[in-house]
């Protein structure tokens, strides 16, 4: 689409409807191949939040959202009067930054790593073994997180083995809790986050490289102004992305890893609000935390773009 | 290019308001049907019906596998014939409970549901016309219920509790014996090796396992004593040796007859100190705080484990049946400086279960769905569920004696009979209706003379604990109900989690007092007042 005659001043309504009707008219084959994934958006993005009207109301399934009685905010209320508010507040927080600090950059390294492999056929082993896990259910991974550290698992003796000291459940100890959760995940995932990494590595004109060896550029050099500035864009649209999930931690993790003993540090947003929406049926209260939640999501989106377009100059909107 | 994304904004925001508005038409709840006018029913005929008539029934499969789908049964198909009522089932995938409150939270409900059902919350469902008020219903058109309820004083008292709504049909048992089976079992080998008698104090059973752990009885990894994690049995374990019932629901004190929580009773404190000292001194499995019932049952059949606290009619057959090595024999709850064992909570179920079945407000035939659950806890109804099929699955003796055929005792692929039973009749666990206890233990006609006798001596065992204390099921109305549903599960969370640090030694003792004054303050001390007001109005 070049320059239409959306550039032109409009005066009003009017003028406005007419040049949309244009386009339309002129472009309706791209505007068709929109209509899927508009609908997509409607049907199961849009439509479904008028569910959130449920946090602001005392809901009862056979009254409907709207029949219930408007509360307003008296749940957001109860759950930051609430003792647990900011332990999991905060606890959410830390395990992402964690996984930040120490999962996200896994995928760039390793991706890094594999670019400089010559052999294919040990390319190809490295990668398949690393992103194998992503395939196994998180479910069986968790359920061998459990034995290998407990009382006689085989991480627990190599802990103990190592500090010293006599560990009997790793999974019961407050200060391992967010470690066994960082490792078991990065573990699962590291291997397939490379995988967009390797994408765009492969997308760097390898022109580059030659001109570079012929300016006298060793590996290390080539690394640092070639490869890493060629896929800068893709980290920086991954990071916001991940940025966007800083207040949200997947409730199935935690609730096959966790026990009461480690809710200190253990207990994340999401799975208190299973806690109270699934297994207890308070549906408001638990709407209300999750509309919380998003609404900081929404927010470290938009600032971690406003971040990165300063600081790299480029960002995803 | 701004135009169009301002058109599309604008697009979608008409589409997020039209979605909006369409969801708000409000819903016709509650059935439309009369029942003023419909004479009642002094006997539950069958056929229910002759006209054309499905009802959607939801329930969880409990077939183990055995059945994709109840309707496979062949009790299912006769239960169809003689009733004249299609039933379609909806098994829920995954966690019952989470599905459950996914389905009323959508207010798209099947019109029978069976489930466990806490009556308090109950009436609130039926106020708002989800579930629909049963009370007249069971009046008019539940015959057989009535029946039983009317001959058996014990089920009377327990409804009365449940306030003069009936919120639910609760499946009943027969038999007060079913009551107890949790139990503990040691091992009678290791007893001999060290020369000790079977434990009945806690300072017994402090001897006993330590005598274990001293001599390894169990090779390197020798746990004296072990339990699993399922239904709160980790937090039971030896309660009843310091006169505490459970250690996480609300129950009566034994002195003063008023309501309180275990934590409060006298004997809590000197529990923690114990039960800790235990488990640093390795006395107790190290993993029993989240202990599967998978992990106890390789430990236990790998003759690591000298004790256990676990469930005696399905696992500890299960246990002696594969490896009849273990020599276990069941063990008497550990009694309280007074003599007395108080029935922990999780091994209690009262004859009138909270298990049971809803009728939707939705339902269209509330009538026929009534009756139809009502023929459960008919003689015919529950002997089809419970028994099977005559000539098939059992047969009746010259002294008019039920017992189970060979297809389910000795059944030709080497089943074992529950799975048998299941694999083709019914899954009887969580069947609706008046459960046969009878029913239950001629299943066990096949066990070995050993087992018999443990599991009988264990049932015995566990009847001999004193339920007094124990705080039934009461009908809280929904004020009060609201008035405590966050404190409850704040205050419970706060318990589990400091409970299970105590024990672990991860918070030192002398926090107690602190922990028990926190507790007050998140709202220990208001559940307990709301429970005695609810308690004393049923009571009086």
């Amino acid at each position: 689409m070049k320059k239409t005659s959306c550039e032109k001043k409009s005066s009003g309504f009017k003028n406005w409807f007419v040049d949309a009707g244009r386009d339309l008219r002129k472009n309706k084959s791209i505007y068709l191949l929109m209509v899927p994934g508009i609908l997509f958006y409607i049907v199961f993005c849009y439509a479904p939040m008028y569910g959130v009207l449920m946090g602001f109301v005392d809901y009862s399934p056979a009254r409907g959202i709207l029949g219930s009685e408007w509360v307003g905010l008296k749940y957001f209320k109860e759950f930051f009067g609430g003792m647990y508010a900011w332990r999991v507040i905060r606890n959410t927080l830390v395990i992402n930054l964690y996984s930040l600090i120490f999962v996200f950059p896994m995928g760039i390294i390793l991706a890094l790593m594999m670019n400089e492999l010559r052999s294919m056929k040990f390319k190809k082993t490295i990668q398949t073994t690393t992103y194998l896990p992503h395939f196994i259910s998180l479910v069986v991974v968790c359920g061998m997180v459990v034995d290998f550290t407990s009382s006689s698992g085989l991480i627990t003796n190599i802990v103990n083995a190592i500090t010293g000291k006599n560990y009997t459940n790793l999974l019961y100890e407050v200060d391992m809790y967010r470690g066994i959760y960082i490792v078991s995940s990065a573990w699962k995932n590291f291997g397939w986050n490379s995988i967009i990494y390797m994408a765009a590595l492969s997308g760097i004109d390898m022109e580059l490289y030659e001109a570079a060896q012929i300016d006298g550029a060793g590996k290390w050099k080539q690394l640092l102004h070639i490869t890493i500035p060629g896929i800068l864009p893709t980290v920086v649209t991954m990071f916001i992305l991940q940025i966007g999930q800083m207040m949200t931690i997947g409730h199935e993790q935690t609730i096959l890893l966790y026990n009461p003993v480690v809710y200190e540090k253990a207990d994340v947003i999401s799975s208190f609000v299973y806690r109270y929406g699934l297994e207890n049926a308070q549906f408001s209260y638990s709407t209300a935390v999750g509309l919380f939640n998003s609404l900081v999501n929404v927010i470290l989106v938009f600032a971690a773009n406003k971040l990165s377009k300063k600081v790299t100059g480029s960002g995803i909107f | 290019m701004k135009k169009v994304k301002k058109a599309l904004s604008l697009f979608m925001i008409l589409c997020l308001t039209v979605a909006a508005m369409s969801g708000c038409g409000k819903k016709e709840k509650g059935t439309n049907v009369d029942i003023s006018g419909i004479e009642s029913i002094t006997e539950n005929t069958m056929p229910i019906t002759t006209e054309d008539i499905t009802l959607t029934v939801w329930i969880k499969n409990n077939s183990q596998g055995y059945a994709a789908d109840y309707e496979e049964y062949e009790v299912v198909k006769e239960i169809e014939k003689r009733t004249g009522v299609k039933i379609d089932f909806i098994h829920p995938v995954g966690s019952a409970m989470e599905q459950l409150n996914i389905m009323l939270a959508s207010g798209d409900m099947p019109d029978i549901v069976m489930y466990y059902f806490d009556d308090s919350a109950n009436i609130e469902y039926v106020e708002d016309g989800v579930y629909l008020d049963l009370t007249e219903y069971i009046e008019k058109f539940a015959p057989n219920f009535n029946k039983l309820v009317a001959e058996n004083e014990s089920y009377q008292q327990q409804l009365a509790l449940m306030g003069d709504t009936r919120t639910y049909f609760p499946n009943l048992i027969d038999n007060e014996e079913y009551l107890g089976y949790n139990g503990y079992f040691i091992r009678q080998d290791w007893l001999d090796k060290v020369g000790m008698d079977i434990p009945t104090t806690i300072e017994e059973w402090e001897a006993v396992l330590k005598a274990f752990r001293d001599n390894k009885l169990g090779g390197k990894n020798t746990v004296p004593f072990a339990t699993a994690a399922i239904g709160g049995m980790q937090n039971e374990i030896f309660a009843s040796g310091f006169g505490l019932p459970n250690v996480s629901s609300t129950c009566l004190d034994p002195v003063t007859g008023k309501v309180t929580h275990p934590v409060l009773l006298p004997g809590y404190k000197d529990y923690l100190e114990t039960i800790n000292r235990w488990y640093e001194e390795g006395l107790i499995d190290p993993n029993f705080i989240a202990c599967t019932g998978q992990q106890l049952d390789s430990m236990v059949l790998n003759g690591e484990v000298g004790a256990f606290y676990y469930d005696n009619n399905n696992d500890m057959p299960k246990y002696m049946s594969t490896n009849p090595e273990l020599n276990l024999v069941a063990v008497p709850y550990p009694k309280d400086k007074n003599g007395v064992s108080y029935a922990p909570a999780s091994s209690v179920t009262q004859t009138v279960q909270k298990a049971g079945s809803v009728v939707s407000g939705d339902c269209k035939y509330p009538v026929e769905a009534v009756r139809l659950l009502d023929y459960f806890y008919s003689e015919e109804g529950s002997t089809l569920l419970q028994w099977g099929i005559k000539g098939e699955t059992y047969d009746i003796d010259e002294d008019g004696n039920k017992y189970f055929t060979d297809y389910v005792l000795n059944n030709p692929d080497g089943k074992t009979p529950t799975e048998a039973f299941a694999g083709k009749y019914f899954a009887r666990s969580g069947a609706p209706g008046l459960t046969h206890y009878s029913a239950m233990r001629a299943l066990e006609a096949n066990f070995s003379d050993e087992i018999k006798t443990q599991r009988e001596a264990s049932i015995q065992y566990s009847m001999e604990n004193s339920r007094d204390v124990i705080l039934p099921p009461m009908a809280m109305t929904e004020k009060e109900l609201d008035s405590i549903s966050t404190a409850s599960i704040e205050t419970s969370t706060y318990l589990s989690e400091m409970h299970s640090k105590f024990l672990l030694g991860k918070e030192p003792l002398s926090n107690f007092d602190k922990f028990i004054s926190n507790a007050k303050k998140i709202g220990l001390t208001k559940i307990i007042e709301v429970s005695q007001k609810v308690y004393d109005r049923h009571t009086k």
